[in-house]
């Protein structure tokens, strides 16, 4: 493992979590805080930030943004939040390390009987196709390195990575 | 009833006592297990005697958070009074007494300990309860675990202090208990740092799902605007989160005054590259001197003019101008001379195909 190799996956826009299990050789050699701050060093050098903050890793430049990537982000950071507060209603305990399985998911969705959780994923995805819904949850939350599946040939168990605190933090931030 | 009878009828009745420690209770069970007092009667059903459940839940560790852990008071109360009456008498029988009080309340610590161990590890792992249930478990555990200190501390003192000495085979068996019972009094320090860590980290997650939870209403409701002013604010940092919805990357681009650097370093560099010109050790081909050969078109067509002509190809084929050229050379050659000559207005086609395959014209 060397600087090139975790810059390929940084730059891809990942969220590093150091649980991922996919990914803990780029998060295991950016936790040693020589190849971090050589990392760091570099990225500077090309105008780029390395962020190391609570459990994940991720690079970040000080750019404007235009009108259209400024709603994208803006969306793309309501529907997460969104998601993780459906999360949190079906699974009070979830935390980064939680096991989760989809099966699991669809259970609580349907003894939950929730408008609100509905609305939830209306708002989301635009349609009211519950089991479409959930697919594209979990593809989405996958995407954006909220949850990483557990096994590659298994559909159903999901891990929840640390790079959840990184919305728990913009929700501390943001909510009194 | 003898203990190893006991333990025949609890294997002969294994089945049906396994099924209501199971199930909580049994519609019919064997008059023998009601006469034992192993089952008893309550609201038309059989419940497993209570003092059974507690044996079994102790050895298989599983606590309810309901568990009462009591104090030590009436354990204490009888050794003041055989402890007293054991010195105005000297009677042998008291020592026993107090022996057997002794042992009693080392088990209570002994299983009070495990208790509180397995009912912490059941709070941390408890993921079916509500978490406002659990955080009330959890306080009253703490409560209870407190209210021990001072009962242990009391009891602990009492071993040390007021039962030294009184007699030798009591001093034995305080020696003999006394450093795990230490342990025991030490533990629950360590029980209530944890239940204390346990309820904050509780209470926190509790705060952080109400948190999500008031803002997803807020962003259903489009009352966003805290979130995105914090947003906005931190755009600048966060500004990777907009390009995996786009392209999946991160793109860098140089600006100018980059790419002018690069210019200027490079231009020096490559004045400073000395260029060793590669000699060519390729094959001189000599040139050929190459004969042509050239059909005469215009003596064809003269003779095509003069001759009355039923297929032009068999013409051409059998003409002088391509006597040098034998059978497939010759056929090939025919045909190119056949093709110039069909562009000229002479020529008429017939329906049919000389022996070569080829389609008969005439010239008129």
């Amino acid at each position: 493992m060397g600087l090139d190799e975790v810059f390929k996956v940084l730059s891809k826009g990942v969220l590093l979590s150091i649980n991922s299990q996919k990914q803990s050789d780029e998060a295991k050699f950016l936790m040693v805080e020589e190849n971090f701050d050589e990392l760091s060093r570099i990225m500077k050098q090309l105008g780029f930030i390395l962020n190391g903050e609570n459990g994940y890793f991720y690079l970040s430049k000080k750019e404007k943004m235009n009108d259209v990537e400024l709603q994208a982000f803006l969306n793309n950071h309501k529907n997460i939040l969104l998601c993780i507060a459906i999360l949190k209603q079906l699974f009070p305990y979830l935390e980064s390390g939680t096991v989760l399985k989809q099966t699991d998911f669809i259970v609580q969705l349907k003894q939950k009987e929730d408008s609100l959780l509905e609305q939830k994923f209306e708002y989301i995805f635009k349609t009211q196709d519950l089991m479409e819904s959930v697919e594209r949850f979990f593809d989405l939350l996958e995407k954006n390195h909220i949850l990483e599946k557990k096994e590659s040939d298994s559909k159903d168990a999901y891990l929840v990575l640390r790079a959840l605190e990184y919305y728990v933090k913009i929700v501390q931030s943001t909510v009194a | 009833m003898k203990h190893s009878e006991l333990l025949k009828l609890l294997h002969t009745h294994k089945e049906s006592i396994d099924r209501a420690y199971r199930e909580g209770s049994l519609e019919h069970v064997s008059g023998e297990l009601v006469e034992s007092t192993l089952f008893v009667k309550i609201n038309q059903r059989y419940k497993l005697n209570k003092n059974y459940l507690n044996f079994v839940d102790s050895l298989l560790q599983r606590v309810d958070y309901t568990v009462i852990f009591g104090n030590y008071e009436n354990e204490y109360k009888e050794l003041l009074k055989a402890k007293k009456r054991y010195q105005e008498s000297k009677d042998g029988y008291y020592v026993t007494s107090i022996l057997s009080l002794i042992e009693n309340l080392y088990f209570k610590f002994y299983n009070r300990d495990r208790e509180i161990g397995v009912l912490l590890l059941r709070l941390q792992n408890d993921t079916s309860l509500d978490i406002d249930i659990l955080i009330e478990n959890g306080a009253d555990i703490l409560e209870k675990v407190s209210e021990l200190i001072e009962a242990n501390e009391k009891i602990g003192a009492f071993f040390r202090e007021d039962l030294r000495g009184v007699e030798r085979s009591i001093d034995i068996l305080l020696q003999s208990i006394g450093i795990s019972l230490l342990g025991y009094i030490e533990n629950i320090d360590r029980y209530i740092q944890e239940l204390n860590l346990f309820l904050v980290q509780t209470k926190k997650r509790r705060l952080q799902n109400k948190q999500f939870m008031q803002l997803a209403n807020q962003i259903l409701s489009e009352e966003t605007q805290a979130l995105d002013e914090h947003l906005l604010r931190h755009a600048k940092h966060l500004y990777y989160t907009i390009t995996p919805s786009q392209k999946n990357k991160v793109a860098f681009l140089p600006d100018e005054r980059d790419i002018a650097k690069i210019f200027k370093e490079l231009h020096s560099l490559l004045h400073e590259i000395k260029v060793v010109k590669p000699l060519k050790n390729a094959p001189i081909k000599l040139q050929e001197t190459q004969k042509l050969e050239i059909v005469d078109l215009e003596e064809i067509l003269k003779g095509l003019h003069q001759n009355i002509c039923k297929d032009i190809f068999l013409f051409i084929y059998g003409h002088p101008q391509l006597q040098r050229y034998k059978e497939q050379e010759l056929l090939e050659e025919a045909f190119k001379v056949y093709m110039q000559i069909l562009t000229c207005q002479e020529v008429v086609f017939t329906q049919e195909f000389n022996h070569y395959g080829i389609k008969v014209a005439q010239w008129v």
